[in-house]
């Protein structure tokens, strides 16, 4: 690795200027722990520091995602080994209500959807946080990822349905009335 | 293909997908991660020389993370890292996984180009408008963190690496006792990383920890004196000055 010139450290600004807030959002929502999620955002921006000769030019998010997705994927496993509870939410009983989004408060329902995301297939979850939490179009989804747009829309399918049946089964486990929250 | 809360505008799944929408990092984490990694950076520079005088390369984050293996995982893995490279003032401990097994530290490559057509736009802003409000920072601790230098870790075969895990364990102490508001204990750790590591790759990130306590114990014109040197010394860049600068002030420091 050839030392970093001013250009590089340019460069590196610009990139972290650029995608740290995404990589911090992306990490939270793929399964890292809140408590964990700015140590390991910087730790990953400190890998990309040493790794910038690799990035290729224009690639830098993807780069970046690649890193989050596996460090992310790390948390999850770690958090399967401990033990939880029948039903996986058990601090997370709606309050009986016709309203979900006053059943709901906003930390609960982003602690609900981390739960039913952490059952989606890894594939799916990755395709479907970055449609349709991070508003990325397609063919940036398809860029990131590193796949055709085909293969990323056929994710974005999947990824739906997939979401779909576990955030049902997830309403019926809490309590709320399926036909008032639907 | 519209998105979700288009088509569902209300209920359990939108109000679950609003909730996970936009989120801004914290700001004065988000500058900390960015003097880290600057760090590494500039600290990058400056290894192939320390290599040179047969010095390990402990500002390799490799060696560093290889460190962290061969301490057994119970090396402040992240910390490694940013003692090389930045004041921030976080330790971050991990427990240990239940194993590492190689096929988890190895990092697989991810992609460094878009395979399609459609190239990632590398400045892209993420699609939500920056919050300017401050938020608290979350605590140090971050099981998490560890769990990214164990996605880049290799096997811990490397003896320089051992070295280096030294080396950063006692520096580490330093500035554990720093951060914790005990900086004579500080001093005591830098005494001892002195006279075990006298020509060590993390002299500078030492001298700057250094002139922290010396600040905290009230012995400014030792503090001030170190930090001449330090600032006079070769390949003394611009990262070393702006941290000098917030430890003693802009006026201390040209």
């Amino acid at each position: 690795m050839s030392p970093p010139s001013s250009d590089t450290q340019q460069r590196f600004r610009e990139m972290f200027d650029a995608h740290y807030p995404f990589i911090w959002r992306q990490l939270r929502r793929l399964g890292v722990p809140d408590e964990g999620v700015d140590d390991a955002a910087q730790e990953l921006f400190m890998i990309a520091a040493r790794r910038m000769g690799d990035i290729r030019v224009g690639a830098e998010r993807a780069f970046l995602f690649g890193v989050a997705r596996r460090v992310a994927a790390d948390a999850r496993r770690s958090r399967a080994v401990r033990p939880v509870a029948a039903g996986g939410v058990p601090d997370e009983q709606a309050d009986a209500g016709p309203n979900p989004e006053q059943a709901l408060g906003n930390q609960r329902a982003r602690k609900i959807l981390g739960q039913v995301l952490d059952e989606m297939q890894d594939d799916t979850r990755e395709a479907f946080v970055l449609f349709e939490l991070e508003q990325l179009s397609k063919s940036e989804v398809a860029a990131v990822l590193g796949v055709p747009e085909g293969t990323a829309a056929s994710r974005l399918r999947r990824a739906r349905d997939e979401f779909m049946a576990i955030a049902q089964r997830t309403k019926a486990r809490l309590g709320i009335p399926l036909g008032t929250a639907s | 293909m519209k998105r979700l809360t288009e088509e569902l505008p209300e209920g359990f799944e939108a109000t679950l997908l609003r909730a996970g929408q936009g989120g801004e990092p914290p700001p004065d984490r988000q500058r900390r991660a960015l003097e880290a990694a600057l760090g590494v950076v500039a600290a990058s520079s400056a290894a192939p020389l320390a290599l040179k005088a047969g010095v390990a390369a402990a500002t390799k984050p490799s060696g560093v993370v290889g460190a962290a293996v061969a301490l057994g995982w119970k090396a402040v893995a992240v910390t490694a890292v940013a003692v090389v490279a930045s004041a921030a003032a976080a330790t971050y401990v991990w427990n240990g996984p239940s194993a590492a097994p190689k096929s988890t530290v190895a990092l697989p490559a991810p992609p460094m180009s878009p395979p399609t057509a459609a190239p990632a736009r590398a400045v892209d802003d993420p699609p939500h408008a920056p919050v300017a409000a401050p938020r608290v920072a979350a605590p140090p601790s971050a099981p998490s963190a560890a769990t990214v230098a164990r996605a880049v870790a290799g096997p811990p075969s490397d003896p320089a690496a051992e070295v280096s895990a030294a080396e950063i364990s006692a520096l580490d102490d330093a500035r554990t006792a720093v951060e914790s508001r005990r900086p004579a204990d500080a001093v005591r750790a830098l005494d001892a990383y002195d006279a075990r590591f006298p020509h060590g790759s993390l002299a500078k990130e030492a001298a700057l920890v250094r002139i922290q306590a010396l600040v905290d114990l009230g012995d400014r014109p030792e503090a001030l004196r170190r930090a001449r040197e330090l600032t006079a010394a070769p390949n003394s860049d611009g990262l070393y000055r702006a941290r000098l600068r917030r430890i003693l002030g802009s006026d201390a420091v040209p």
